[in-house]
């Protein structure tokens, strides 16, 4: 590994089973993630990804190959050691925000600072200034299940910073949000990348990410492939309007017989709710 | 982590309260029955107390006086008047037998009061007279509560018909109550003369009772006697030795009742935070981390069930003396002590299921949506 790379994984492979049930869910991957760095790792439901990204973020050992972060390889480590790592080199935004519900937003952005050995007014400080950033000062003191979806991501991208991480592992960030929510939540990781260097390793369907990424790896049958440009299908989320890859897209739904693509969950849910009000929208891009 | 879990718990705070209101009931019972056993080994040795002799005198090889049987020479009560260092010397014919009143049996210690044994009678009156005539006799007043009897009506002792005279306080128990009759009409009854039971001995001024007994033991063939405080003691122990196997018992069953509810409100909770606990060790918390935010859990609950049953116990059993007065319930330091440190194992052990629990919680299953 040379210097320049925050994270290197070396021919990692994952392999769930044995004998005939067995699965390869990743297989022989090699990735070099520079500092500053935002890479897309995208591909179809199955592909592997979550999988790749728990090996990345050392929540998973793989079958061979191995993972450096920072210069140290983490598929060496015990056990014991690797929630530190965790806990001071990677911070992780999940799809469904995983905010604790019984602590405020400033309690939840606080809440991993107790893993380092920091000052508690350095943490409050950083807190504070990760809630104005993120244009949460008036939800500062309010639980999670009062925040919209957009709200509730940018307090777990705050909590993923809390601790300056150098990596951040994000899993389809934008999933569960509107087209605006999830516009906005992409600009802050996006600035997250570029102005503090931070490197980021997103999985996402969402094709609207790849123009902020740096890089886009496309995972396929657990493996990195070339994607090839030619296997866009764009149709328009009949809620939203918003362009969909229905080759990608995994928030379907089928209704009198026509299949729809959604960009989110949230305009399944609001689709569900009346859909003979969308029955005339034309999908086809 | 202790903001966490009180905030988590406080979210929670009506299942939480459920669950510490069984685990106070199960504590509350366990210090019921330790204050009821307590009551009761008090009262048993409440007549030795009360009467307060400072050596009892008794039958060789005899210990104490629960359910014992003794007899001794009644010329030995003379002897040991004269000996140095005994100001009084108080004869008393007891028995263990049962009286009948007010349709009822009850089981009692009977002393026969000689016509001077007036500080071997009855130490508190409700009514009537303390000191028993010929053909009369006085018993507790809870037995006029319980079965209506009141002065005049009479009690039976085997074949014997007693008229009641008096009424005393601070003589009953659930295991025995004192009845009082004349010295020669309980000789009559047990078809005996000359003998004594126990000899109530009064020791000088600055006389030690310990070197008394000694003294009386030396110098009198054929008797134990027996300095109040070990007297007490002896009592005690046997009053003990009767229950104390029960209650041991009954503390064990509401032990593991507490912990079990315990065990499950804290099962549940983790149960309910499976995926918190998964987030929490994707970000970097140990599992010794978890195990010590289970462990607060089941101290809070537990602390906040001890804290109810105290307070229930503080208001509810003296509540529970002043209407029903056969049960003499008895709550001491050492019993709460005793209860606090069962709590403190009931915590750690009701700790344990949720623990293993939180150890097999895969971190991976928070990127689950």
């Amino acid at each position: 590994m040379t210097k320049t790379h925050l994270l290197t994984a070396d021919n990692i492979s994952k392999i769930f089973g044995s004998g005939h049930a067995q699965v390869r869910a990743v297989d022989h991957v090699s990735l070099e993630v520079a500092p500053g760095e935002l890479i897309l790792i995208m591909g179809p439901s199955g592909s592997g990804k979550t999988t790749l990204l728990s090996m990345l973020g050392g929540l998973l050992r793989p079958s061979a190959g191995s993972i450096s972060i920072d210069g140290s390889d983490i598929t060496a480590m015990n056990e014991s050691a690797l929630p530190d790592v965790r806990a001071r080199k990677i911070g992780f935004v999940f799809q469904a925000f995983n905010l604790l519900e019984a602590l405020t937003v400033k309690e939840n952005i606080l809440f991993p600072t107790q893993l380092i050995a920091d000052r508690i007014s350095a943490a409050r400080i950083r807190a504070d200034s990760l809630i104005k950033r993120l244009g949460l000062e008036e939800r500062r003191d309010a639980l999670p299940q009062t925040l919209s979806g957009g709200e509730k991501q940018r307090v777990a991208i705050a909590r993923a910073l809390i601790n300056q991480p150098p990596l951040i592992l994000a899993d389809e960030p934008t999933g569960n949000l509107d087209s605006k929510s999830g516009q906005e939540v992409m600009m802050v990781l996006h600035d997250i990348a570029r102005d503090e260097g931070r490197s980021i390793i997103m999985v996402t369907h969402d094709p609207r990410v790849e123009e902020v990424a740096d890089r886009v790896l496309w995972l396929e049958d657990g493996a990195l492939r070339d994607r090839k440009t030619d296997i866009h299908s764009w149709v328009r989320d009949p809620v939203c309007g918003m362009r969909v890859d229905e080759w990608t897209a995994t928030v379907t739904s089928e209704y009198n017989g026509r299949k729809f693509v959604f960009c989110s969950s949230r305009c399944l849910q609001r689709f569900n709710m009346a859909p003979e009000r969308y029955m005339s929208t034309d999908q086809i891009d | 982590m202790l903001r966490w879990i009180y905030k988590t718990l406080w979210l929670q705070k009506g299942p939480v309260l459920s669950s510490a209101s069984g685990v106070a009931a199960a504590f509350v019972l366990v210090i019921a029955l330790e204050a009821a056993f307590v009551g009761e080994s008090n009262q048993i040795v409440g007549y030795i107390r009360h009467a307060n002799a400072d050596v009892w005198v008794m039958q060789k090889g005899v210990s104490n006086m629960h359910m014992a049987t003794t007899f001794v020479w009644d010329w030995k009560v003379k002897r040991i008047s004269e000996l140095p260092g005994v100001k009084h010397a108080t004869p008393i014919l007891y028995v263990n037998t049962v009286v009948k009143a007010g349709g009822r049996n009850w089981f009692a210690y009977v002393i026969g009061l000689k016509p001077d044994g007036a500080r071997a009678g009855p130490w508190a009156m409700t009514e009537g007279k303390p000191h028993p005539g010929a053909g009369q006799i006085v018993l507790p007043r809870v037995y006029a509560d319980m079965a209506g009897i009141k002065i005049g009506d009479k009690a039976e002792i085997a074949d014997k018909a007693f008229t009641i005279v008096g009424f005393s306080e601070q003589t009953f128990s659930m295991a025995n109550s004192i009845a009082f009759v004349t010295f020669s009409d309980l000789e009559e009854l047990l078809s005996i003369s000359g003998t004594v039971s126990f000899i109530l001995v009064d020791a000088q001024e600055g006389q030690d009772p310990r070197e008394l007994a000694q003294r009386i033991e030396q110098q009198i063939d054929k008797v134990s006697a027996i300095p109040q405080e070990r007297f007490i003691h002896n009592d005690f122990q046997i009053a003990l030795l009767m229950g104390v196997e029960i209650v041991s018992f009954m503390t064990i069953i509401g032990s593991a009742l507490a912990a079990l509810i315990i065990a499950f409100t804290a099962y549940s909770q983790v149960a309910r935070r499976r995926r918190e606990l998964a987030i929490a060790k994707a970000l970097g918390f140990k599992n010794q981390s978890l195990y010590l935010a289970i462990i607060m859990q089941t101290f809070i609950i537990t602390g906040l069930a001890l804290a109810m049953a105290l307070l229930v116990s503080w208001v509810l059993l003296p509540a529970i003396s002043a209407f029903v007065p056969q049960v003499t319930l008895a709550v001491t330091t050492a019993s709460l002590i005793k209860m606090s440190l069962i709590a403190l194992a009931v915590a750690l052990l009701a700790a344990l299921v949720p623990a293993h629990f939180v150890a097999r919680v895969d971190p991976i299953s928070s990127f689950k949506v």
